[in-house]
């Protein structure tokens, strides 16, 4: 995990993201019927510690994760609050008292599948890239430890949104398959 | 005409830039934050401002409402990630000139400066 952003690649993928967010949050908030108050998105490369960290954050986060190939290759972890996945539950089931722990997951997946997929396509999409990306599927990393150390580089991307007065936050870690990462850099270096 | 381009993003005041009609060029300041954009804006700065939304230091949302409460004549053309209708309406209702998704298209820009009469 030796790869450093200079400041100008941290940009470019900090303001790519922002556009893609920007979509995602669209989308969302179309959802959800409520404004989502969207903040700048923090990019950077993970260290061998945020991966460790990733695992203490299951009492109050769940967690998903989606493949990707095609362009790039890897596999999109999102990480999201637990209580920001209720709120977002029992918005879409308004008339619902109490939401069923099948409603919470249907809220996790769809909201990962809209943060992280939308994202990571307009990624590629502003990079002119065709990647594919598979449907979110919930883990539980104590259960199915991750595969982390078969990817060799990882970006993690922490995007918070604020949906009306709840907060809501989000992580997306995206990892990368062999040498993708400096392919990414490279075609950001195109656009620089 | 002085023009400014006020984004928190060095790549997306590139794109701007890159855009915009030639001579717009001549006199063309940029700028990081809310905060600046006001300061370019009381030095004389921002005939026409192209502004981001989602900034440090204060927002544009902000500056849009620092620039209404001032009568200020600036044309303000808001370029935005921020693309919920929520957001668009409420640039609209602060008076700027037009709400432009980013990432900004040449072809779109021009009609929309035909539109208001700058071009």
């Amino acid at each position: 995990m030796n790869v450093q952003l200079t400041p100008d690649h941290k940009d470019a993928l900090q303001e790519l993201m922002n556009i893609s967010m920007g979509r995602a949050a669209s989308k969302l908030a179309t959802l959800i019927d409520l404004h989502v108050t969207l903040s700048i998105p923090n990019i950077r490369v993970a260290n061998q510690e945020d991966l460790f960290d990733i695992e203490e954050l299951e009492v109050t986060h769940y967690f998903t994760c989606q493949s990707f190939f095609g362009g790039i290759d890897g596999e999109l972890i999102t990480i999201l609050s637990k209580e920001g996945c209720h709120k977002v539950a029992v918005s879409l089931n308004e008339d619902m008292e109490h939401v069923s722990p099948h409603l919470v997951a249907d809220a996790i997946l769809d909201v990962s599948n809209i943060l992280s997929g939308a994202s990571l396509k307009g990624l590629s999409q502003q990079m002119d890239l065709t990647t594919k990306i598979h449907s979110p599927v919930i883990f539980v990393p104590s259960k199915q430890p991750l595969p982390l150390s078969d990817w060799h580089l990882a970006l993690i991307m922490e995007i918070s949104f604020l949906v009306e007065e709840a907060s809501f936050e989000a992580k997306t870690v995206v990892c990368f398959a062999d040498n993708d990462l400096e392919n990414v850099l490279e075609q950001l270096d195109e656009l620089i | 005409m002085n023009v400014s381009v006020v984004d928190d993003s060095k790549l997306s005041r590139k794109s701007v830039i890159r855009v915009l009609p030639k001579n717009w060029t001549e006199n063309l300041s940029e700028g990081t934050n809310g905060k600046e954009a006001i300061e370019l804006y009381e030095q004389g700065k921002a005939d026409i401002l192209f502004l981001d939304l989602t900034m440090p230091e204060m927002d544009g949302f902000e500056v849009l409402e620092y620039l209404h409460q001032n009568d200020a004549k600036t044309i303000v053309f808001v370029v935005s990630a921020d693309i919920q209708p929520k957001a668009q309406e409420r640039v609209n209702q602060l008076c700027a000139a037009r709400f432009l998704k980013k990432p900004i298209d040449k072809g779109l820009l021009d009609e929309v400066l035909h539109e208001v009469g700058l071009l």
